[in-house]
């Protein structure tokens, strides 16, 4: 069992290298699809020519991109994320400082979207065709089409600006005051969570009615065993493979989207991080933002794979 | 123009037919099987899961090409030929599989799908066939109003029938029956047997039939291969491996098919085979059979059993063949002596 | 009639299903009985109301999309129509069911031993450890070769035969009354097919249990059975001791089913098919409903055809049934 887990956590890593690789080229590539340079930006506007160049000798941005990216990396594989063009302050440093904002909203929509999504998955499914079901898969189709950031407008305007409940902006951290931290947290993280919410009742609905339609579940009755057993027992195992499935996928997406939330909510998260220095054309933050993104959303997806293997003994055998 | 001896429609010589199955490993669905089907026979392949007999099959037309061996039709091996040649050669050789639903296109009317063979081929003029779809519905039993209907209006019966017509369509010499009846109901399944004897006499075709129903492939069948993990285990006229097989696994298959007979008229012992079917992918030593075998010796594991003829065209692989004391007719066909005393 | 009290009798089961187009009657006047012990084939084929019949004496026919009439008493007590807690406490443990497709009627997620153990537990409080041992008691019982072992096996990693045992096993392990076997082995090869059947005939007498053995496989009833209830669209149309009704079938499509076996026919023969198609639910004929198939039909024959009795214990539903003489295995 546990060299078994092992050798799959082994492959796994060794299959995440290829794909960090193209991650890493791919933001390298885009970044020099941006027009306008750095150097200009960091001498400011009235700065000459010649203060450019020498800015951008200092920067090493008059290397062929290749060169760059080479230097790059191996200072990403020693954990050296390089130093903000515009700040000087290194990226690692500055990412790490803003993860837990971003993380903090990211994992509280993802709590939301579970403990509200499951539920409604499960009262949907059990009353397939019903008026709760209507409701449900109506509501849910809504959640899916409803932007973010507009549901995060309307949450400020309604909750914190009209009622006055909850702070507009800004964030605490989660370590000195965790009251203060959660407060701020709740409605960005309500905004997030709202296509969780929607996707997750979805999946896991339609995941749910195929299993109890399906022919074990047939035996399950023909053996006598009551309702609620066949429905939390055999019913939620057999959707935890699809729950799990879904619940990485969600993960990605909310990752994704604090960009504009955290806009909306001016969080001073890795979202609003990534956006500040794409602006200004601080390459070495945005890289180094993005890549430390990758590498969460390569752990997660592991960590669903080897939960995975736990859950369902027919994969236990690949 | 022929020689001496007719061709075999149909010959297989040591066809091995290999499939990888990861980590190095290959499973040999078919292994070392030489068989030769003539002109104008219904040649019956029978066996369980596992023994070979569908992929053997798609190896005769083509649709599977040997690892090992050969296939030759009619003295032609078809895969010395142009790939234009080998197409139309293609034709003669023709295959009717078990689930029609899978072989018709659901968006297709009836009668498109049995003229879409002649469209493909493209050589008549586009009125001919139409002609002889129309023509082949009929022979097939059905009436011309299916013309315009579509699969799901018609009954499993009636769909086999439109699979059959396809394929006659191109005016086949051979045609391989992969358990063709055995999704039909039994009234439905008769249907279509008396109905594929009639064309076979019709049309001179030669019939492969593969099944794992020993009362249908006895009931059609002029000779029957049985096959076992992918090899033939014995081989020869239908009524001698039917009433006196050599092969412990023949004595077994019969024994176990159940008859609907009265208590007195039935088989009052029966053979169970014990245990579980051997992986493909690591067969047993020597005879594949001798984990099953309830006449097993020590020199089943150590030899492969040789290819043997017991009778006139009766063959086995058996070490023991024609030594052993199988189940006697008596008491695997109790009815038919019963039959036969009553005239 | 009957010495015995019937453990299961049937009277005038009538099934329904809601469709788009209304009610739609699948099937009627389905009246038969089992005793206790015995085993009784039910014969038919596809869409005859088998399967469906089967399913109801379960209570396993989704009630929002099906209607129930008539009764079926087990024991005396009329399941129909019973709250559907206490029909719960009964299945798995005075009735059970297994199905034709071993691999899909297994939850794959949990162990054999796991769905063995949880049946025993429903309706028995036994503990784990109690539960345990009688379920590897249960997998020996049908014959699987190390059961300590198989008890933790999951499905997938058992073989069509072996699954099939297992689900045997679940089925037996609280020893019901009556066992309702619905085509146990159309999925398997014949060599495993009579392992099944052993390991059936042997529970039962082993059990002292009744079985209804749904099939289409004449030959297996035979093997199986000694009663054998016939089902034409919807209806039974014959019923009888097994021997009796292979030598001497009553009713036309009995005859019909029989004659059309190949392996019964003179090889190489045309067999005796009985023509045109079985009719769709809803293009049900008035009258006798084998009529349009039937080569005895007569004017008579459209009138509604009630149940004769066929001393000593058989029955027909065909009025014509003392003035044709039909044939059965043997002639």
């Amino acid at each position: 069992m546990s060299m078994r887990t092992l050798l799959l956590v082994g492959s796994r890593l060794v299959q995440v290298v290829p794909v960090l690789v193209l991650a890493t080229l791919a933001i390298f590539g885009l970044l020099q699809l941006v027009p306008g340079d750095p150097a200009a930006v960091i001498a400011g506007e009235t700065a000459t020519a010649e203060r450019i160049a020498q800015i951008r000798q200092m920067l090493g941005l008059d290397l062929p991109v290749w060169q760059q990216y080479l230097h790059w990396l191996s200072g990403a594989v020693r954990g050296d994320l390089s130093t903000s063009l515009i700040t000087g302050v290194p990226v690692l440093e500055e990412v790490l400082r803003r993860l837990p904002n971003t993380l903090l909203i990211v994992f509280m929509a993802l709590a939301l979207s579970v403990a509200i999504g499951v539920p409604l998955g499960i009262l949907a499914a059990t009353n397939v065709d019903g008026r709760i079901d209507r409701l449900v898969t109506s509501t849910a189709s809504l959640g899916v089409a409803v932007p973010n950031f507009w549901m995060g407008m309307i949450l400020v305007g309604f909750f914190a600006l009209g009622l006055g409940w909850f702070p507009t902006t800004g964030a605490a951290s989660l370590t000195q005051e965790p009251l203060r931290a959660l407060h701020h947290a709740t409605l960005p993280a309500c905004a997030l969570a709202l296509s969780g919410i929607a996707e997750i009742t979805r999946q896991l609905r339609s995941a749910l009615i195929d299993v109890l339609s399906s022919q074990y579940v047939r035996t399950l009755h023909a053996k006598g065993l009551p309702q609620s057993k066949i429905l939390w027992r055999h019913g939620l195992k057999n959707v935890s493979l699809t729950l799990l499935t879904v619940v990485g996928l969600v993960f990605n997406r909310t990752l994704g989207a604090t960009v504009a939330i955290e806009a909306v909510f001016a969080i001073p998260g890795t979202g609003s991080l990534v956006v500040a220095s794409a602006t200004n054309k601080d390459f070495p933050v945005v890289q180094g933002v993005v890549f430390v993104l990758v590498l969460i959303v390569i752990a997660c997806n592991l960590l669903i794979d080897l939960l995975y293997a736990a859950l369902d003994p027919r994969m236990s055998r690949r | 123009m022929t020689g001496p001896a007719p061709q075999p429609m149909i010959a297989a010589e040591e066809v091995g037919i290999h499939f990888p199955v990861g980590r190095g490993r290959v499973l040999k669905a078919v292994d070392g099987v030489s068989l030769a089907v003539m002109k104008g026979e219904t040649f019956g392949v029978i066996g369980e899961s596992g023994s070979g007999k569908t992929t053997l099959g798609r190896a005769m037309v083509c649709l599977e090409k040997p690892s090992a061996g050969r296939i030759r039709h009619a003295g032609t091996d078809p895969y010395a030929l142009s790939s234009r040649e080998l197409r139309r050669h293609r034709r003669q050789y023709q295959i009717v599989f078990q689930d029609p639903n899978a072989a018709l296109n659901p968006r297709m009317s009836i009668i498109d799908s049995i003229r879409e063979p002649m469209d493909v081929a493209a050589e008549l003029p586009r009125a001919e066939r139409e002609e002889r779809a129309r023509a082949l519905m009929e022979r097939v039993g059905l009436s011309p109003d299916f013309a315009r209907r579509y699969p799901h209006e018609l009954s499993g019966g009636q769909k086999q029938r439109v699979c059959i017509a396809r394929v006659l369509t191109l005016r086949p010499s051979v045609i391989v029956c992969d358990e063709a009846v055995s999704a039909l109901d039994v009234s439905i399944q008769a249907d279509i047997l008396n109905l594929l004897a009639e064309l076979q006499q019709e049309f001179g075709l030669t019939y492969v039939f593969i099944t794992h129903n020993l009362g249908v492939v006895a009931h059609v069948s002029d000779r029957i291969a049985v096959m076992y993990l992918g090899r033939i285990v014995e081989l020869g006229r239908t009524e001698d491996v039917i009433e006196r097989p050599v092969h412990p696994y023949t004595e077994a298959l019969l024994s176990a098919e159940p008859v609907a007979l009265p208590a007195d008229l039935r088989p009052n012992k029966r053979i169970v085979l014990e245990g579980e079917l051997p992986s493909p992918v690591s067969p047993p030593s020597g005879c594949r059979f001798r984990t099953r075998c309830r006449f097993v010796q020590p020199l089943c594991a150590e030899q492969e059993p040789p290819w043997r003829e017991s009778g006139a065209g009766h063959w086995s692989a058996c070490h023991f063949a024609g030594e052993l004391h199988l189940m006697s007719n008596a008491e695997l066909h109790p009815h038919r002596n019963v039959a036969e005393r009553q005239p | 009639m009957a010495a015995a009290e019937p453990l299961l009798d049937v009277r005038d089961l009538g099934i329904a299903f809601r469709t788009g187009g209304g009610m739609v009657q699948v099937t009627r006047e389905v009246s038969f009985s089992i005793a206790p012990g015995e085993a009784v084939g039910l014969v038919g084929e596809s869409g005859c109301g088998k399967t469906v019949t089967g399913l109801a004496l379960m209570g396993l026919l989704p009630r929002a999309t099906s209607t129930v009439s008539g009764q079926v008493l087990l024991d005396g007590e009329n399941l129909v129509g019973m709250a559907p807690r206490d029909f719960r406490r009964r299945r798995g443990s005075k009735i059970s069911m297994i199905f034709q497709e071993p691999m899909s009627a297994l939850d794959p997620v949990f162990t054999i031993g796991e769905q063995i153990s949880e049946t025993l537990r429903t309706h028995h409080p036994v503990s784990r450890k109690e539960a345990r041992e009688r379920g590897i008691e249960a997998l020996a019982k049908v014959g699987i070769p190390e059961p300590t072992l198989r008890y933790d096996s999951y499905p997938h990693q058992l073989s069509g035969g072996m699954r099939q045992r297992a689900m045997i096993a679940i089925a037996i392990v609280c020893e019901p009354r009556l066992l309702i076997a619905d085509e146990p082995t159309t999925a398997l090869d014949v060599t495993v097919q009579a392992q099944i059947v052993d390991v059936l005939g042997d529970l039962c007498s082993r059990l002292g249990m009744a079985m209804l053995f749904i099939t289409h496989d004449l030959g297996l009833v035979a093997e199986t059975c000694s009663r054998l209830v016939t089902m034409y669209a919807g209806e039974v149309i014959e019923q009888g001791a097994i021997d009796d009704v292979l030598r001497r079938p009553r009713h036309p499509y009995t005859s019909g089913l029989l004659r059309s076996l190949p392996a019964l026919a003179e090889r190489k023969s045309r067999l005796p098919a009985i023509a045109g198609r079985v009719p769709a639910r809803g293009e049900i004929p008035p009258g006798c409903r084998f009529r349009p198939r039937c080569g005895f039909a007569e004017p008579p024959c459209e009138a509604e055809q009630p149940l004769h009795a066929i001393p000593p214990a058989g029955q027909v539903r065909c009025c014509r049934h003392d003035q044709i003489a039909l044939a059965g295995v043997l002639s």
